[in-house]
């Protein structure tokens, strides 16, 4: 009986902490918080339908899959922001499980070591996407494509090559499927890393300079930024987030093979949408692809609770991710409005500084939106 | 991109030489044509700037009504003439989306697509449906005068040969240049892009169409592999992804590059991946060239 309630009071403890931190990001991210307030609707309306949606088991279920959806999007997160798109990611988590099982079958090396080399691997490989993009100046789009189907082909070599009987490493299969706390492990790593994309994007030079590229790239190579080597990074930063959720990925369903990604191009893309970054670049935040993760999972969860066939749920995905995004749009624009703000990409004439330090205190972009104007007016003066 | 196509033309040839002969020319074309009729629909749009994911859903919406709707009763295959609409109507509401709600292109028809293919998977769950039998073999025919599928390959390229010198494509690559530009010159980029966008349904349902016809069957999952082979075979046919450059016969060319490729593989016996990893490499390089061209020019 105790069990019993611990398992319905223990969500409602979780949703509780959910609506705190919708709370305080809502005053900065308008649109993350509007796909958080979405996910708790969704969520609430699942629980109404039947009860046992809102149990610990689902609740950590839905989590991971989130997770998994949060990872593979956290990287392409930056490189949407910083004006890139990474199509190479459902492919890189290919190579991230399948990569694991390789080396853990032809390397007997302790799995951490694994771990550590597959995600280097990702790494090299979003480096591979960081350089052509940048030193071709070609369209991301379809450069990452390209490393995609270099990737693919070179998993389906490697598969035909070495005959089946991959073996997942049992340390990985156990940390995959296992708890800390009411959390799963892999919800856990998630949410950690999440955090640190939401402090290098707010809080680090690094960040400011990944929203000024995204912004307005002339601007910001104006402004004295490396253009280039910011794209690169965030390349190389999605490589290693989309392999590691190929590592988990692998864990959770204890196998690895050249398609197991598939799902995660265009959903990622939608988390991304959902959050309130726009593809154009420039704007967004780590918070918002949580939120938009979360909706997703939520959603996908919810619609075969209320009896709705694939058809149907493939419907209302769409709906949601079109209603979404537009939401997010118009939450983003009053959010916008009610902090004065201005358009980023214009020359403007020099504001006064008393004005511009208040709007750095504000919001990240902002602070190099202010950059970039000082210096396009200085050169014009 | 046209050296590359005769290349591998010639290379197919020599590997085999009796794809010369009418019935294997006109069995080649029909295995390229589904391809082609989506990368000209994908052409259009890229041509304006714009990118539409949606093909895939359009597909296999008219693909199943063909299959389903169109072939389920005698006497009911007029309504073949209604399907191509419906993907106009499905076009029109993607151009909608980005027109009146503003909304990017990629994200607008990423949303439309799982809605259109959610639409085909519910009228038809499981693979199967059967299209009108006098109909398919027509569409599969290819030991008559001239080949079914050389015949349609022929009229699309006449129907694209008027459509060049039409208003409506000079406003495409005016708009794909400069946008601003060409509102400022009195272009109606708002239509334009409207009609853009519905066009691209109507020849992604007419794909899906002939796709029904020449396996004689539906299949609501076909779609997928075609949205991104679209772009890939623009790419290869040096059509600009930021709009204005390009041409259709071009994008038809590379749609044969890539046929081509899985055409060379197969005969030769090579493993799977070789045929991923040249399409993969030819578009890194072919994209590498281009942007090289383009900076330097």
């Amino acid at each position: 009986m105790n069990t019993v309630l611990h398992e319905k009071t223990a969500p409602l403890a979780i949703a509780a902490g959910l609506g705190r931190s919708v709370m305080a990001a809502a005053r900065h991210q308008p649109a993350a918080a509007g796909a958080f307030a979405l996910t708790l609707m969704l969520f609430a309306a699942a629980t109404a339908h039947s009860l046992g949606f809102a149990s610990l088991s689902n609740v950590r279920t839905l989590s991971i899959f989130a997770a998994f959806v949060g990872l593979a999007a956290m990287g392409e997160t930056l490189v949407i922001i910083a004006g890139g798109l990474d199509l190479s990611v459902p492919w890189l988590i290919d190579f991230g499980g399948i990569a694991l099982s390789q080396m853990h079958r032809s390397l007997h090396i302790n799995l951490l070591l694994i771990l550590l080399a597959v995600v280097f691997c990702g790494m090299i490989l979003g480096a591979i996407n960081g350089l052509l993009v940048t030193f071709l100046r070609a369209p991301p789009l379809i450069v990452t494509l390209g490393v995609g189907g270099l990737i693919e082909g070179y998993l389906v070599a490697v598969g035909t090559l070495q005959s089946s009987g991959d073996v997942v490493p049992d340390g990985i299969e156990r940390f995959a499927n296992a708890n800390i706390g009411p959390l799963p492990d892999i919800t856990l790593i998630w949410l950690v890393l999440a955090v640190l994309a939401a402090c290098i994007l707010s809080r680090t030079g690094f960040g400011r300079r990944i929203y000024a590229v995204g912004d307005n790239a002339r601007a910001a190579r104006l402004a004295g930024i490396h253009v280039e080597r910011v794209r690169f990074a965030t390349y190389v930063i999605s490589g290693a987030t989309a392999s590691l959720a190929g590592i988990l990925l692998t864990g959770y369903i204890q196998t690895a093979y050249v398609g197991m990604g598939a799902d995660y191009l265009f959903g990622a893309i939608a988390a991304i949408a959902l959050g309130g970054t726009a593809l154009l670049g420039g704007t967004g935040s780590s918070w918002g692809t949580v939120a938009g993760a979360c909706t997703l999972t939520v959603l996908a969860g919810l619609l075969p609770v209320l009896g709705l066939n694939t058809a149907a749920v493939k419907i209302v995905y769409g709906a949601i991710i079109l209603a979404g995004v537009y939401f997010a749009r118009a939450l983003q624009q009053i959010g916008d409005r009610d902090r004065g703000s201005h358009t980023l990409c214009e020359i403007q004439p020099a504001q006064p500084d008393s004005d511009s330090e208040t709007a750095v205190g504000i919001d990240p972009s902002r602070a190099v939106g202010r950059l970039g104007t000082r210096q396009t007016t200085g050169l014009g003066r | 991109m046209v050296p590359l196509f005769v290349a591998l033309l010639l290379v197919d040839v020599l590997l085999q030489p009796d794809i010369l002969t009418k019935p294997q020319i006109g069995l080649t074309i029909q295995t390229a044509l589904p391809l082609i009729l989506v990368t000209v629909a994908q052409c259009i749009v890229l041509l304006t700037g714009g990118i539409d994911i949606s093909v895939g859903g359009t597909m296999v919406v008219a693909n199943v009504l063909t299959a389903t709707w169109v072939g389920s009763a005698n006497g009911a295959t007029w309504r073949l003439v209604l399907v191509p609409l419906i993907g106009l109507i499905l076009g029109g509401l993607n151009g909608t989306l980005v027109v009146v709600g503003n909304f990017e292109p990629f994200i607008a028809t990423l949303g439309t697509w799982a809605i259109y293919d959610g639409i085909a998977l519910q009228i038809l769950p499981s693979a199967g449906g059967a299209t009108p039998a006098a109909l398919s073999s027509w569409a599969q025919n290819v030991t008559n005068l001239i080949p079914t599928s050389i015949l349609l390959l022929v009229v699309t390229v006449a129907i694209w040969g008027y459509w060049r010198s039409t208003n409506l494509c000079r406003h495409i690559y005016s708009i794909g240049s400069d946008e601003a530009r060409a509102r400022l010159s009195g272009v109606n980029v708002r239509r334009t892009k409207f009609s853009v966008y519905a066009i691209a349904g109507l020849l992604a349902a007419l794909a899906g169409i002939y796709l029904a016809l020449i396996t004689g069957t539906g299949d609501a999952t076909i779609g997928d592999g075609y949205i991104l082979s679209s772009v890939e075979a623009c790419v290869l046919g040096g059509i600009s992804l930021e709009g204005g450059s390009g041409g259709v016969g071009l994008a038809v060319a590379g749609a044969f590059i890539l046929t081509f490729i899985d055409g060379i593989t197969s005969v030769l016996v090579l493993p799977p991946w070789v045929s991923i990893v040249l399409a993969a490499g030819l578009l890194i390089v072919v994209i590498g060239i281009r942007s090289r061209l383009v900076k330097f020019s």
